[in-house]
């Protein structure tokens, strides 16, 4: 079942996607690993979970509502907690600690509010609309899944090219202090940087809620293959991310093809250690 | 050093020896025949934290039905996702400070194993209501359980699927949970063993919730049933994804957590059919009444092993209240208590070693309804 | 007091683990996040040669040091190669890798079921069956790395480390192999962190995979953050700190139904003060 097996790694893919996409963004400004990144897939599923099935209100809304509110969040970090520890220069490290203890405490609040049970957002009750593509199938939620990856890519890509929002974005990614010196409000920039990454992350989390499901625990899974995605494919470059989550995708699938499901993760970080070896700026960058 | 730094330095040691001090001058109060503490461990964060919630409700529960509500004192305490040395943190202070006599732990075999030697130093009982690791068995004379053994549900489902004349298998198990491996390992010995043949096998780990490759593998290789060892979650996603998928073979649950109401809500119509092995009582009124109880107060289905954690819970408390206090005593009384004892989780009677045999019957799912067919 | 013992033997057990660590974050500036791996080598060698073989115990000690320091001969080979963020990630990986093997390669390991009934050391005859008696060999061996790992750090060798940190292209300059170094360090590390995996197996009397993951070498990673990098008695002090924390808030009146969730964003909350407000750690000199 070959061509199953390739609509198998593009679904996969694109999940990464946006996880990768938002990863990136932050991460090309910020340098360091962001642990909550992957808690606040599981915010914009809750959020999601809250509006629409206990407050009863429409599920656009709701899905909108929640890519806000994720968005939200991760500006709140920043302001809160990275923000104050960029100021007193804190390495990444620090950032890193930071993030785990920001993480702990965001997921249990979610356990909290909504009980850790595993559950499922529906797009609607009953089955969905299947397709079949040269024998393969793929369901209507992760079609909408790659279309909608491939919409914030071009969109971001766009932004950051022609943008003067995106342009300061490249300058701070280049070089903070410079970019400070000549004039840009970095802290500003970096704020609304983490509420579009963390927007996009909660997006993340909202379509794999209607493909899968959520759980509090989702974020730190989702988070380790975003950023393997964003290296491979080359970090701080917007298709690098791309490119990377897709190929992870398929290595993934194709290497679960020839042995047991359980090495899935391993498989992953072998994928990676091979690219820091051999092309550790990834697919995309060329210096 | 710097002059901050030595007050910082002081303030901790200070502190330390604060908290030793109030440890262990604070006294902890003794069982009495009046009143009875009883300890819980269990996985309450980390990923299987949602199954914890579910065998504290019916701790819960138990304990107010069990007429002694108010001379019970539950101190539950989290061994962060069954992490054997925090169970024995969690052991020590319950054991130790709190002074409980019995606890209530853990959810899996690991952490559970490494409370039981302490719990046999410290004669204290420990009953576990959903721990099926082979080593407990013979893990102390004060380690009893209210769970089947992988190998009964196994074997039961294995022997089913035989006798309905299907004999080449898929099996897909989760390698990360100890009582899923057993029971990948019973299946395949059982079935095999009768004549059948398991043509393809495919893993998983509990975190991971696409299964669609594996299912696409199991699809392209033609076989007549497909057994699946995981938990409920993933057991409703791999039913979704399978059907999704085309692959609408014959789906045998080797858990009884099959039976539990997050495999319909995540599978929907795609859980019509799913076999699965359970325990009953004869007349099926115990289940059901808890099913109702528990529904009523928290709105929602039990989760799996609450049924096991329920009785775990009546039990234990029955044993308390009759004995004289100490841990012997308590485990003659669950002994003699838990001989045919009709639970919410099926038939217990406890053997030589704790452990319980229940009959296993096999159910179904038939229009969003479990249903005994065998 | 057998739960103050009990405390007191894990918390020799990461404080080894942190001292293990800061020879290779703190002193040589390496952003290893992998602890764990080699942590569980030292647990599974002494684990099964326990219970397949009979060994005694502290013989399973040096041969999972043995162990240790092979794999992560090789690891460190390959992770010399980064710098940066990207040793830590490369470090993630072979974590993940490590922890993947000890949970799939069920021939060796038996994955998840772990391996039980792990006996308590004996010696000459001396069996240490009592936690009392079990501290002791953790604290004499806490006693024994910390030696070492000051050695080590005020020796020539650790001078080298502390240049390689601040600026490994000029002392290569002066003609200082920093790939011998480096791997030397992570290679002492990684044994030091199999004698607390040795130690653990014996005391909990039961290995599992679940022990050994990603989040164990970020909280081994935490305890010399707040301990202060670059700063053995740090390591101690924050391992003291880290594993008296969970166990204070048990001990904290929180609503039955949610304690556990509300103690895990307490912990959340104060490891974030924490950074804000003191990152140099309780004893930190070096700050990154």
């Amino acid at each position: 079942m070959f061509s199953q097996l390739i609509l198998n790694s593009i679904i996969a893919g694109a999940i990464y996607t946006l996880v990768a996409l938002g990863f990136n963004l932050i991460y090309g400004a910020t340098k360091f690993f962001n642990l909550t990144h992957g808690v606040l897939a599981a915010v914009g599923g809750y959020s999601v979970f809250f509006f629409s099935k206990t407050l009863g209100w429409n599920i656009y809304f709701a899905v909108v509502l929640g890519i806000v509110f994720a968005g939200l969040i991760g500006y709140g970090l920043d302001k809160f907690v990275y923000l104050p520890l960029r100021r007193k220069k804190a390495s990444n490290m620090i950032l890193l600690v930071a993030s785990l203890g920001a993480m702990t405490a965001i997921q249990a609040i979610i356990a909290i509010l909504f009980t850790s049970q595993f559950r499922t957002l529906p797009l609607n009750t009953g089955t969905q609309r299947i397709y079949e593509i040269f024998g393969g199938v793929i369901t209507e939620t992760q079609l909408v899944i790659l279309v909608v990856g491939i919409i914030i890519m071009a969109t971001l890509a766009l932004i950051l090219k022609y943008s003067m929002f995106g342009k300061a974005i490249k300058a701070i990614s280049d070089d903070e202090e410079v970019a400070r010196i000549v004039g840009i409000n970095t802290d500003k920039i970096i704020g609304y940087v983490f509420f579009i990454g963390s927007a996009i992350a909660g997006l993340a989390g909202i379509l794999i809620g209607f493909d899968i499901g959520i759980q509090p625990t989702m974020g730190l899974g989702l988070l380790l293959k975003g950023v393997i995605a964003s290296i491979i494919g080359g970090i701080g470059n917007v298709y690098g991310g791309v490119i990377g989550a897709f190929l992870l995708g398929f290595v993934e699938n194709f290497g679960i093809w020839k042995i047991s499901g359980e090495w899935k993760d391993a498989i992953a970080f072998v994928l990676l250690i091979i690219f820091l070896i051999f092309r550790p700026r990834g697919i995309m960058n060329k210096q | 050093m710097s002059k901050n730094t030595k007050v910082i330095i002081g303030v901790i040691v200070v502190a330390v020896i604060i908290l030793i001090g109030y440890l262990i001058y604070k006294p902890g109060a003794p069982t009495t025949k009046e009143s009875i503490k009883i300890g819980v461990i269990l996985p309450f964060t980390g990923d299987l934290a949602s199954y914890a919630e579910g065998v504290r409700n019916a701790i819960n529960l138990a304990t107010e039905n069990s007429g002694y509500k108010d001379k019970i004192q539950i101190i539950a305490e989290d061994d962060h996702g069954c992490l054997p040395p925090d169970a024995i943190s969690a052991a020590q202070k319950l054991i130790n400070i709190d002074k409980t006599k019995a606890i209530i732990g853990s959810l899996c075999t690991g952490a559970t194993l490494a409370i039981a030697p302490i719990a046999e130093q410290n004669k204290v009982i420990v009953i576990a209501p959903s721990a099926t690791g082979k080593n407990l068995t013979n893990a102390g004379e004060y380690v009893f359980r209210t769970i089947a053994s992988d190998a009964d549900k196994s074997i039961a489902v294995a022997k089913y699927a035989y006798s309905k004349g299907l004999r080449k298998a898929a099996l897909l198990f989760d390698s990360s949970q100890d009582a899923l491996v057993s029971q990948r390992d019973d299946v395949k010995t059982t079935f095999t063993g009768l004549g059948g043949a398991i043509a393809i096998e495919e893993s998983f780990i509990s975190s991971d919730k696409d299964l669609r490759t594996q299912l696409n593998k199991v699809k392209s290789s033609d076989v007549d049933v497909i057994f699946i060892a995981a938990l409920p979650d993933t057991v409703g996603l791999a039913l979704k994804q399978a059907r999704t998928l085309g692959v609408n073979t014959q789906f045998i649950s080797s858990d009884t957590s099959g039976g539990t109401k997050p495999v319909i809500d995540i599978a929907g119509s795609s859980a019509e059919g799913l076999i699965f092995p359970f325990a009953i009582t004869p007349s099926n009124k115990e289940y059901t009444d808890f099913i109702n109880n528990y529904k009523e107060k928290y709105g929602t289905e039990p989760s799996a092993y609450a049924a096991e954690g329920y009785d775990a819970a009546a039990i234990l408390i029955k044993a308390m209240f009759a004995s004289n206090g100490t841990a012997d005593s308590i485990k003659d009384q669950l002994f003699k208590i838990g001989k045919d004892y009709y639970g919410a989780s099926g038939v217990i009677s406890f053997d030589q070693n704790g452990d319980v045999q229940k009959p296993m019957v096999i159910k179904t799912i038939k229009d969003g309804q479990f249903v005994e067919i065998q | 007091m057998e739960y103050l013992i009990h405390l007191a033997i894990l918390f020799a057990i990461y404080a080894i683990l942190g001292i293990s660590l800061n020879l290779v974050v703190g002193y040589t500036g390496l952003l290893s996040i992998t602890q764990a791996a080699f942590y569980g080598i030292g647990a599974y060698t002494t684990a099964l040669l326990l219970t397949q073989v009979g060994v005694n115990f502290f013989l399973s000690i040096i041969l999972g040091i043995i162990i240790a320091a092979i794999i992560s001969f090789f690891i460190g080979l390959v992770l010399n190669k980064f710098s940066g963020d990207y040793y830590a990630l490369g470090s993630f990986g072979f974590n993940v890798i490590v922890f993947s093997i000890l949970l799939n390669w069920r021939g060796l390991t038996r994955g998840a079921l772990g391996i039980a009934g792990i006996p308590k050391p004996e010696i000459f005859g001396i069996h240490f069956s009592s936690n009392f008696t079990f501290l002791i060999i953790a604290l004499l061996s806490l006693g024994i790395v910390y030696i070492v790992a000051r050695f080590i750090v005020h020796s020539s060798f650790g001078r080298v480390l502390k240049a390689i940190r601040e600026d490994e292209k000029a002392i290569q300059v002066f003609g200082y192999n920093t790939l011998y170094y480096k791997l030397a360090i992570f290679v002492i590390s990684a044994g030091m962190a199999a004698i607390s995996g040795s130690l653990f197996a014996s005391y909990i009397t039961y290995v599992d995979p679940s022990t050994f993951t990603l989040i164990e070498s970020v909280f081994i990673l935490a305890v010399i953050i707040l301990g202060g990098l670059a700063n053995l008695e740090g390591s101690i002090l924050g391992a003291l700190f880290l594993v008296l924390l969970p166990e204070i808030l048990r001990f904290v009146g929180l609503p039955f139904d949610t304690a556990a969730q509300m103690r895990q964003i307490i912990y959340g909350v104060i490891i974030i003060l924490l950074m804000l407000y003191r990152p140099k750690g309780l004893l930190g000199e070096y700050k990154l």
